[in-house]
């Protein structure tokens, strides 16, 4: 295309003319003769149908009007009709030919197939194309046809004319018509392109010479008639031109105050267009000091980016494919870095890159680079510092595993996951009988192992919490099922460990409590209640489950144990006597000893809300201690004897009943003291009993067997057990009246008691008619509130 | 003498306040030509005077509106109206009354109005109905708007959706469909049946309308006069009687198949019907 292009503009201007001219020329003479026959064709065609039309609507409105008269006259009566329309069809046919025959046209009237009239012959497709139009005027082929169908007698008038003349006559007009307006716009073209040239072409060549050597900074004056537009132009571009000049000066003026403006700072600054470096300050060849010129480092080095070393870090930048790092330093909110190797030192540059200007096709930059290796260097080992700061404060020492800061933290935004506690069993002795030394060393290494088993099971991480405490934090567990089949392997694993302590080999056992909350709250308490749990019940793992009933009975637990403990701490146990009175000598009274606990508002509270729980809990035997000393102490110095009930569990436990006979021993009043026995847990260590039994009577003590007739015991074990007293079961007591079996039972035990020297009780007494009844069965005391209520004493 | 002067003073009130009409005017249905109309209601005009003993002379009048705004006005005092006229002129003139309708050629009291169009047409359905060319007679005839947008408003359309024009007649309706000069048409089944033969195919027909209807002011005649002319129409049974049928055989289509005496209650349902219609266009 550039070489036709030269090819034209060097050819002579009279064949620059004629080129354009002649080829327009042949463009418009080809349209214009189309145009032309097609407006002509029109016009003439309209002309032609319009004059068909009116000469066919004439034929059509006679032979309407006539059916039209022919109708409204015959009105009804379609026999008069039918006659005479026979007659006014054949006349209509003969008005027809007579009309068409004058004129230059042909016409034929059909109906169906059948032609009725015609005057000439008929194309076959003029036929077919009319039948299909059923009306209207239209051309075809070289016919302009009139086509009328007459509904009444359905017939298909046609009226038309050969326009093959008319054609021929459009065709000559056409082509003499294009002609004479080729000519014409031949010569007004010829003419425009001439004035052309000379008016514009010349001063243009002169304005665009000038401004060629603008371009190559030669400002040289241009003359030309300035009362003329290129005149006017020329005067302007000589002004432009003179300013050009003179802002150039000043421009250089500029660069070398930039420069040394540039020259004066530390910092390695170029300007750069992003592409190429402009200038760069001395600060950049004191670093790049193999370089003496900007144009010795641009032969070598199209950027400086060549030097930095790829970092994959959004903070750094470096030399990528189709990015560029100014343009990305410039948009960036914060400065960005850069390293540069330069021998075996590395530096690191803040990097910041400001617009000094830009358009849509150019910019230029002011890049700084500034030297901060030591700031960098300083700024690694505070981050150290911190680091090593942070690691300790959640890392526990001695074992290096995360610390409880480290689980409390990881599980501020936990899901729902598993918490394992694990304790070593009795660590407190191995460490009491190896020392802390190897104690700890035995905690490391316990960390190291279960860690190292943990790490085939899914999410989970080990953490060391308190002394001989740790956590599992199992992230990936959601169901209880998962959490149970980690602490059983878990435990597993740790029956298998043998550790080596000062030569001895140790196997250290693990108590474990799991459970699975959504929370952390939750999940530490509960798994610390299962751990309780697990110790409680000597299992190696429990797993907290709120549908279990241990759990529930292990919380309530947990606030009876604080109540009983402070109640105890308090002097809140206290004693309420109620007497037993001898049916055969009513001086002789004993005082059976209850125990009843004050609450903290003030509230008495019977033995049946919390001995059971005292008993669970283990501290049943203090209370056993405080109410027997408490009631040594008190009848010490009172007449009468007192009873005192005792649990099968404080025989069982070798503590408690050895302190029980201490204490016997020691009173001083052996005699006076009745141990109460339920019937039940009598039966279930006999042997053990009998001992007892055996021992306390020894100091003179002696023994009632309680809610005798409750249990299943047989009497000859009552015998053995050489016991002073049977209380009877106080229900038995209270049906004797209207029940004969109670009362049966009762005379037996009456009865058996006399037989074998045995005094009888009778509680529950609480009416004069039970009373008597006692009284007239023969048994030796009563007791209940008919004779007394139970009442306080101020024993503690 | 006081008894005489009297007598002589309520005799003149009384002729005073009796209309007293030398001649009775008689406005026929313009629905052909005046030369037809003339033709049509002479004989009826004729023996009507014989039968009441008084003149009746025919009044001519180009359609609906000129012959109701006469009979209002006085200037006539019996009219022969279709049923849409007497009921829109029954709208703004309370005052008008029917005596006798007329009945159909086959007896009935009713007649409905055609549809239909020419053989060689593809519209066989009423639902093609729209942007048709619709030939109706005339603007106040009931076979025109009024029963052409009945029919078209029981299937959903309107004659609004369509081009129509009046022909003048139902006569040039048919011719105007036979021509191809609108491709459907409305007029009276009566007619549209005698001019079937001709290529022409019914589509839908109206409810039956009530027929033609004699009219006067309530007061416009004596109550003598109005029972004689009742008497001497309904008399009359064409269909039974050969005299009577050889008497009425000139008369107007529309009167000469025999009459009853008639009610203004008759034509309630009309009149309920062009409320419902709005301005007939």
């Amino acid at each position: 295309m550039k070489g036709l292009r030269r090819f034209y503009i060097g050819v002579p201007l009279l064949t620059q003319i004629l080129v354009p001219v002649i080829m327009l020329g042949m463009l418009v003479f080809a349209v214009g003769i189309k145009t032309v026959q097609s407006a002509l064709e029109k016009q003439i065609h309209e002309n032609f149908l319009t004059v068909l039309e009116n000469f066919g609507s004439e034929l059509k409105y006679q032979i309407v009007s006539d059916y039209r008269t022919l109708f409204l006259h015959t009105g009804t009566d379609l026999k008069r009709f039918d006659s005479a329309s026979r007659a006014e069809k054949s006349e209509a046919l003969a008005n027809f030919g007579t009309k068409i025959n004058s004129t230059k046209y042909k016409g034929s009237v059909l109906q169906g197939d059948r032609i009725l009239y015609s005057n000439t012959e008929i194309p076959g497709a003029l036929l077919e194309k009319a039948r299909k139009n059923k009306e209207s005027v239209f051309i075809f082929q070289n016919y302009f046809v009139y086509h009328y169908h007459f509904y009444p007698w359905d017939w298909d008038i046609l009226v038309f004319h050969d326009n093959t003349s008319s054609n021929a006559v459009i065709h000559k007009n056409a082509v003499t018509v294009g002609g004479i307006i080729f000519l014409l716009l031949a010569g007004i073209t010829f003419f425009l392109t001439w004035i052309l040239q000379r008016v514009v072409k010349s001063p243009i060549k002169t304005l665009l010479e000038n401004l060629k050597k603008i371009e190559r900074e030669q400002y040289d004056y241009i003359s030309l008639d300035s009362s003329r537009e290129f005149g006017r132009l020329a005067a302007g571009i000589n002004h432009m031109s003179q300013v050009i000049e003179s802002r150039e000066k000043q421009i250089l003026s500029e660069k070398q105050k930039v420069q040394e403006i540039m020259d004066t700072q530390s910092s390695i600054v170029i300007l750069s267009t992003g592409s190429e470096i402009l200038h760069a300050n001395q600060a950049f060849f004191r670093f790049f000091h193999e370089f003496s010129s900007l144009e010795d480092f641009k032969r070598r080095h199209s950027c400086i980016c060549d030097y930095f070393e790829r970092v994959d870090d959004p903070e750094y930048v470096y030399k990528k494919e189709q990015e560029n790092w100014i343009e990305i330093t410039a948009k960036s909110l914060h400065p960005k870095k850069a390293i540069i190797k330069r021998g075996d030192k590395t530096y690191t540059f803040n990097v910041v890159a400001n617009y000094l200007y830009s358009d849509a096709e150019d910019f230029l930059n002011v890049v700084t680079l500034t030297d901060i290796t030591e700031l960098e260097e300083y700024r690694r080992k505070l981050e150290e510092s911190r680091d090593n700061l942070v690691h300790q404060l959640y890392t526990d020492s001695l074992t290096g595993l995360p610390n409880r800061l480290a689980l409390l933290k990881e599980l501020e935004n936990m899901e729902r996951s598993a918490l394992a506690i694990l304790n070593i069993d009795s660590f407190q002795e191995i460490n009491d009988f190896f020392g802390t030394k190897i104690g700890d060393k035995l905690l490391r290494d316990l960390g190291e192992r279960v860690g190292q088993h943990l790490t085939k099971v899914p999410g989970a991480k080990l953490y060391k919490l308190s002394s001989d405490e740790y956590a599992v934090h199992f992230s990936e567990i959601k169901e209880l099922s998962g959490l149970n089949d980690a602490l059983a392997t878990v435990s597993e694993f740790m029956n298998e460990q043998v550790y080596n302590a000062a030569g001895n080999e140790i196997r250290m056992s693990l108590s474990a409590g799991g459970s699975l909350e959504n929370n952390a709250h939750d999940l530490f308490t509960h798994a610390d209640i299962a751990l309780k749990l697990a110790r409680e019940y000597h299992s190696s793992f429990r797993v907290y489950d709120e549908s279990q009933k241990s759990i529930e009975r292990y919380q309530q637990n947990i606030e009876l144990t604080h109540q009983l403990k402070k109640a105890i701490e308090e002097n809140r146990i206290i004693l309420y006597f109620q007497p037993i009175v001898s049916l055969d000598n009513p001086d002789a009274i004993k005082h059976e000893v209850l125990v009843r606990l004050v609450a903290e508002n003030g509230d008495i509270i019977g033995p049946d809300e919390f001995l059971e729980v005292a008993k669970r809990i283990h501290i049943y035997d203090r209370i056993t201690e405080i109410v027997l000393t408490a009631s040594i102490n008190y009848f010490r110095n009172q007449p009468g004897s007192f009873t005192i009930n005792i649990s099968g569990e404080d025989i069982f436990n070798h503590r408690v009943r050895d302190m029980i006979i201490r204490k016997v021993r020691d009173s001083g009043i052996a005699d006076k003291i009745i141990f109460e026995l339920t019937e039940s847990e009598e039966i279930k260590k006999y042997e053990e009993v009998d001992e007892f039994i055996r021992t306390v009577k020894a100091f003179g003590a002696r023994i009632a067997i309680d809610d005798f007739g409750s249990g299943y015991s047989n009497f000859q074990h009552i015998l053995n057990l050489r016991v002073d007293f049977l209380k009877i079961d106080g229900s038995l007591i209270q049906s004797i009246l209207k029940d004969k079996g109670s009362l049966a039972l009762v005379e037996t035990i009456v009865a058996f008691a006399k037989k074998a020297g045995i005094a009888t009780v009778a509680e529950y007494i609480d009416s004069l008619e039970l009373f008597n009844k006692a009284k007239d069965l023969g048994i030796n005391f009563v007791q209940g509130f008919f004779i007394s209520r139970p009442t306080a004493s101020t024993v503690k | 003498m006081r008894t005489f002067i009297t007598a002589i003073l309520t005799g003149l009130l009384y002729s005073a306040v009796q209309p007293v009409f030398s001649v009775i005017r008689l406005a026929p249905l313009p629905t052909v030509n005046s030369q037809s109309i003339l033709k049509e209601y002479e004989p009826m005009a004729r023996y009507l005077s014989s039968a009441i003993g008084e003149r009746i002379e025919i009044a001519y009048y180009a359609d609906y509106r000129q012959v109701v705004t006469a009979l209002r006005d006085g200037d006539v005092q019996l009219a022969v109206l279709g049923p849409l006229p007497y009921a829109m002129a029954r709208r703004e003139q309370r005052a008008i009354t029917p005596l006798v309708r007329f009945l159909e050629s086959n007896g009935e009291e009713f007649y409905t109005c055609t549809l239909f169009v020419r053989r060689e047409s593809s519209i066989r359905e009423i639902s093609s109905f729209k942007d048709l060319n619709i030939s109706l007679p005339q603007k106040m005839s009931t076979c025109g708007y009024f029963a052409a947008e009945g029919i078209l408003r029981s299937y959903s359309l309107s004659i609004k959706q369509n081009r129509f024009f009046y022909a003048g007649s139902h006569s040039n309706v048919i011719l105007s469909v036979l021509l191809a000069e609108s491709e459907a048409g409305v007029v009276k089944t009566s007619i549209f049946r005698q001019y079937i033969h001709h290529g022409l195919v019914p589509l839908a027909e109206s409810k039956p309308y009530p027929g033609f209807v004699l009219a006067s002011l309530e007061h416009g005649l004596l109550e003598t006069q109005k029972d004689k002319i009742i008497r001497a129409l309904t008399v009359l049974n064409p269909r039974t009687n050969l005299r009577d049928k050889k008497l009425m055989a000139s008369w107007s289509p529309e009167l000469r198949y025999g009459a009853i005496r008639a009610n203004p209650e008759d034509y309630t349902p009309m009149e309920a019907a062009v409320l419902a219609l709005g301005e007939i266009e």
